[in-house]
């Protein structure tokens, strides 16, 4: 009976408790200003892109701010942290949601953008997650470039360097799969031949069978479609055997602290189709995107005392593509948020020059992807 | 051929820290019949202790596993005092092993809040990372891990065979109660059991970690595989468990070799259904502990 009475007196705190957050909680989007709500990863194991893009979304909010807001109004930024778990990821852009923001930003990962997706499918707001590994629709757009876009930069830029013959290591999570998939509808539209393939979980502590398999069928580079530790594994084993071919990864590698992590194992040609942000220096300098890229990096840097990588442009760009929507829609109705951003043509960002359609909720294609090389702990272009 | 003998000597390194995982759990198991789950998650925590300990000390590969070993000998016992003693006093074994869960989640816990989601990896113990051996490609670091499993077995074997604590371990692991009769310590020789398991723990981790990047979800596989390990060797069996773990790192090479790596993990683990099948109690398991 005692047990029974604690838990009513439980369950009657926490619906008290809950009702009062609902009373509290009213239109963040106050006439005044315009909240945008960014969801991202700011602790767990994809901190390390979400701090960075929530960095970046308020960069671009102060940006945006300090030229006039949009039609006088600010915009405000309301950050929410979902642990880098799909569950608080729906937890938390519920709560955005009751708080009527006129947009979410994040999440940072697939795994949490899928989970968040059906709770804006019918009727918004319009969910700009920061992860490019899923296909963007209704309500929901996706950030940087899609993964066929990037798998074909690489193996272009390799077949220009007389590269024909690859072997693929992938992961066996859902971006590894992709990957791998992309690869291969790369591979075949260009006539490059995927010699050897295997995969690996992604928490796997030695791939050396896997490696061995790879290198069976002798090809003249590797690409370890993976991010994170598993491309560290990769290496390291690559390192241990002794092969010297060169080895391109993914973008969600872009990352500086990964880089120093690797540092000692990096192979002599490590490569990864980038976006914009990482090679706007070899633009001319009549470019119209320099001044914004230029702009965005000295601010960020003087800020953070760091350069930005990729987490920092995706959450720059999600909010710049807002506002740009906002300033055109006139207000945050879902449905007209949503049409003006599906209208947006040759806007520049810092991750590339977005043109939107109803039917491409990314906005950037193959021309804003080039090749960099990861080198003395920085990221080098090196061609297209 | 030359491949074929690259994949097993791979899956033996790989198999060794199963070994020392699955060593580990057995002796605690046949000690206080408590399935330790949390081991493997001490190996990781071990491994990147070692690494802090690597970056203020600057010390060599041996002198780390030996510092390291200390510790977590230390670490492990202080784990029996405050957890697992005084819960095993109230808490059935199925209770117990969700209390070890609960300890493997509070470790990869502490893993994220201590040293990030970052991975961390060392330099290997030998300057020279890999060596040609009989045509072979070899890191040297696979010696140090072949090395620590080889020496932990003797030294585990010339306890429990040669020392009259051993006596008292073994004594303790056939019947507790007797074991008390006969003016044994058993909670003292639980609370050296425990030691002994956070050293080989330890050991494993510092040895295995040049060759790889761990970090704090790394304790999951390292605590399903070293489970699978003992269970394959017969739980509460010392050779079992080495058997178990080196039987499981080749059958894994082999299978991630020669097919993709989800069928290869499937393969991995309907192959123990069928031994477990075929001998119930495991390799070297006795039937009796299958029963109880």
């Amino acid at each position: 009976m005692i047990r029974i009475r604690r838990g009513l007196a439980i369950g009657m705190a926490a619906t008290a408790s809950l009702s009062a957050a609902a009373c509290s909680s009213s239109s963040a989007s106050d006439g005044k200003n315009y909240t945008i709500g960014v969801l991202v990863s700011q602790t767990g194991s994809a901190s390390q892109l979400g701090v960075g893009e929530l960095r970046g979304a308020q960069l671009a909010a102060e940006s945006v701010n300090a030229a006039g807001g949009i039609g006088g109004k600010k915009i405000v930024i309301k950050a929410a942290d979902d642990q880098s778990k799909p569950d608080q990821a729906v937890e938390q852009a519920r709560n955005l949601l009751k708080d009527k923001v006129a947009a979410i930003v994040g999440p940072s990962v697939v795994g949490s953008c899928k989970a968040v997706m059906p709770l804006v499918k019918s009727r918004g707001p319009v969910n700009y997650c920061l992860s490019p590994g899923i296909k963007p629709a209704d309500y929901t757009w996706s950030a940087s470039a899609n993964t066929a876009d990037l798998a074909q930069a690489g193996l272009n830029y390799w077949k220009t360097k007389g590269i024909t013959k690859v072997g693929l290591l992938s992961t066996t999570d859902g971006s590894g799969t992709d990957g791998a998939a992309a690869v291969s509808s790369a591979s075949a539209k260009l006539g490059v031949q995927v010699v050897s393939r295997a995969t690996y979980d992604p928490t796997a502590v030695s791939i050396t069978s896997q490696l061995q398999q790879v290198t069976a069928g002798h090809p003249q580079a590797i690409v370890v479609w993976a991010t994170g530790t598993p491309v560290g594994v990769a290496l390291k084993a690559i390192q241990q055997a002794g092969l010297n071919l060169p080895v391109m990864t993914t973008d969600g590698n872009l990352a500086n602290a990964f880089l120093k992590r690797i540092a000692d194992y990096t192979p002599k040609t490590l490569l990864i189709p980038a976006t914009r942000d990482f090679w706007w220096q070899t633009l001319p300098a009549s470019d119209p995107a320099v001044k914004l890229e230029k702009d965005y990096h000295d601010r960020y840097q003087t800020k953070y005392n760091e350069a930005p990588d990729f987490g920092p442009g995706v959450g720059y760009d999600a909010v710049l593509n807002v506002a740009a929507a906002l300033r055109k829609a006139g207000s945050d109705d879902p449905k007209k948020l949503r049409s003006a951003l599906e209208q947006l043509a040759g806007s520049q960002g810092v991750v590339g020059t977005y043109t939107m359609s109803a039917t491409d909720h990314r906005g950037l294609s193959l021309r804003d992807v080039a090749i960099v090389q990861a080198q003395n702990g920085r990221f080098t272009y090196v061609g297209k | 051929m030359r491949d074929v003998a690259e994949t097993v000597i791979g899956g033996l390194v790989v198999g060794s820290v199963y070994a020392l995982i699955a060593l580990g759990m057995s002796l605690i198991y046949s000690m206080s019949k408590v399935i330790n789950l949390s081991q493997g998650a001490f190996v990781v925590l071990a491994a990147l202790t070692g690494v802090s300990v690597q970056h203020s000390l600057h010390i060599s590969g041996p002198a780390l596993l030996v510092v390291v070993a200390v510790i977590f000998a230390v670490v492990l016992a202080v784990v029996d005092l405050a957890v697992i003693r005084p819960a095993s006093r109230r808490a059935s074994p199925d209770r117990m092993l969700l209390i070890t869960v609960g300890l493997l989640q509070a470790v990869g816990g502490f893993l994220l809040l201590r040293w990030g989601n970052l991975p961390y990896t060392m330099k290997p113990f030998t300057h020279t990372a890999v060596v040609t051996v009989l045509g072979l490609r070899l890191s040297t670091q696979f010696f140090w891990v072949l090395g620590v499993l080889v020496l932990s077995l003797v030294a585990l074997w010339l306890l429990l065979q040669r020392s009259s604590l051993g006596l008292k371990m073994r004594a303790t692991a056939q019947d507790p109660q007797a074991a008390s009769l006969m003016g044994v310590d058993v909670d003292k020789v639980r609370l050296i059991a425990f030691s002994i398991s956070g050293a080989l723990a330890a050991v494993a981790g510092v040895a295995i970690i040049p060759l790889t990047f761990l970090q704090y979800d790394t304790v999951v596989p390292y605590a399903v595989d070293g489970f699978v390990a003992a269970v394959l060797g017969g739980l509460g069996s010392s050779s079992g468990a080495v058997m178990g773990g080196l039987l499981l790192g080749v059958v894994q090479g082999v299978l991630q070799r020669y097919t993709n790596a989800s069928l290869a993990e499937i393969l991995a683990i309907s192959s123990l259904i069928l031994i477990l099948l075929l001998r119930p109690a495991g390799l070297r398991g006795s039937l009796a502990e299958v029963r109880r």
